[in-house]
């Protein structure tokens, strides 16, 4: 990445706010120089976009769900700015290659009935699609060839990771799987399409 | 078994619409409507008074250019018609619908195509369309977008509209297929549809617009309020073209 999109992807993240969307820029700015993004670097991001895509609009119709309050909601704000600011980084990183970004607009997506009705179908739903996050970025790693994009995917798994954490213990010990599970690409995208007819 | 329309091909079916439709064009008479192909059935369904010109829109946009007396240009690619509008050849084009792409393949799935991913697999024999028309060119941003277009090296066969790469996934002439989820619909049980993931999908815009040489522009405009209008987006919609989501409420508190 040279250093005139740099400054654009920081212009960009500072019209998008937030103090972890700026931890996200420092993260991708810290990469090597980028341009050697392969075709499947790019499907990971535009996986990526619409992966967060979809973690956001969990966040936000969970928090609007009734079930938390207090300390928990905060939490769940922070989680939501959280999954906000990845957004904006894989768009940005994707945007910065010369590549078409992907519009909130062009997505459409559904949840299954009666996921938000209790707490703790709510927060099953919530460790399924970080879980999916999780392992599908964990892919993102072993395979991506870029290493600034495969920075920005260790980072945002390490994030995943922790927010995978925070859903479980509002549901009991925050304990996860020792060795999390590693997805490809493909069956990433089969996962996710359960959520984008 | 890789199919090339020449040149020479490619007149002679312009030549025969433009012979086909050549006079007809006259006020009073229904309008001439010169309709990407993937538009035929549900065209057709909403008004089936017009006379219809059903090819690649690229070929469509071509003819018109040649002088093709049409009334009416529906493209699956804004290219054409903003390029024919900037040239003063339409009037300023509207929005139709959108559309998506899927794999398809042929009943009993005989190469078993459980995904996408399958059509890099060596051995399977794909078609799709020239990337000159849009579902072909949209074919390939597919393929780019999910990081396969190795599986090009699987084509087989290209051709020149969508409905061609239907009718040779139907025949069995080839193990898949990549057209638009309309199509694939129109086919019913005679293909099966592999999704294709949605961040892979790219904007699938139709648009449509008055031909500006026509002689009867009223009867134009007439055909297309008539299919931008509430049965026509009915009947698009079940047939599975797809429209913009209507405005959201205003947020309440709690979401962001």
């Amino acid at each position: 990445m040279n250093e005139l999109t740099r400054s654009a992807f920081l212009r960009r993240v500072a019209a998008g706010g937030g103090a972890v969307a700026a931890g996200a820029a420092v993260g991708w700015m810290a990469g090597p120089a980028a341009g050697a993004a392969s075709e499947q670097d790019l499907a990971w991001l535009r996986f990526a976009i619409t992966a967060e895509f979809v973690s956001v609009a969990y966040y936000r119709q969970t928090r609007a769900a009734g079930h938390f309050a207090g300390h928990e909601l905060r939490a769940l704000e922070r989680a939501t700015a959280a999954q906000v600011a990845h957004k904006t980084a894989f768009r940005t990183a994707l945007t910065d290659l010369g590549e078409p970004a992907i519009d909130d607009a062009d997505l459409e997506l559904t949840f299954p009935d009666g996921a938000f009705e209790t707490r703790p179908g709510t927060l099953r739903l919530g460790r399924r699609i970080e879980g999916l996050l999780l392992h599908a970025y964990l892919g993102a790693v072993t395979t991506i060839a870029d290493q600034a994009i495969r920075r920005l995917f260790a980072q945002v798994s390490a994030s995943e990771a922790d927010q995978l954490s925070f859903l479980t213990g509002l549901a009991g010990p925050p304990i996860g799987d020792p060795f999390p599970s590693v997805h490809g690409l493909e069956t990433a995208a089969e996962a996710l399409a359960v959520y984008l007819p | 078994m890789r199919r090339r329309r020449s040149p020479a091909c490619v007149l002679l079916a312009a030549v025969a619409l433009l012979v086909g439709l050549a006079g007809t064009a006259r006020a009073s008479d229904p309008p001439t409507v010169f309709a990407a192909a993937s538009l035929t059935d549900v065209f057709r369904q909403i008004d089936p008074s017009a006379r219809y010109g059903f090819a690649g829109s690229n070929t469509l946009a071509l003819q018109i250019r040649q002088g093709a007396p049409a009334d009416v240009l529906a493209s699956a690619a804004p290219n054409f018609t903003q390029e024919l509008f900037r040239d003063g050849l339409v009037e300023k084009p509207r929005f139709l619908a959108f559309n998506r792409l899927t794999v398809i393949v042929p009943r009993g799935n005989p190469a078993g195509i459980d995904s996408v991913y399958d059509l890099m697999r060596s051995g399977v024999k794909l078609v799709v369309a020239n990337a000159r028309v849009p579902v072909g060119s949209y074919t390939r941003t597919v393929f780019r977008n999910l990081g396969i277009s190795t599986a090009l090296r699987n084509v087989v066969s290209q051709e020149s509209d969508v409905r061609d790469v239907l009718g040779k996934v139907v025949l069995g002439q080839a193990d898949a297929g990549v057209a638009y989820v309309t199509d694939a619909r129109a086919a019913g049980s005679q293909v099966t549809r592999v999704a294709i993931p949605v961040f892979a999908q790219p904007k699938v815009r139709y648009e449509i617009a008055v031909v500006r040489a026509s002689p009867d522009r009223d009867a134009a405009t007439a055909f297309i309020d008539r299919v931008t209008g509430p049965r026509g987006r009915r009947l698009m919609a079940q047939a599975g073209f797809r429209f913009p989501p209507p405005p959201k409420p205003a947020r309440g508190r709690g979401t962001r």
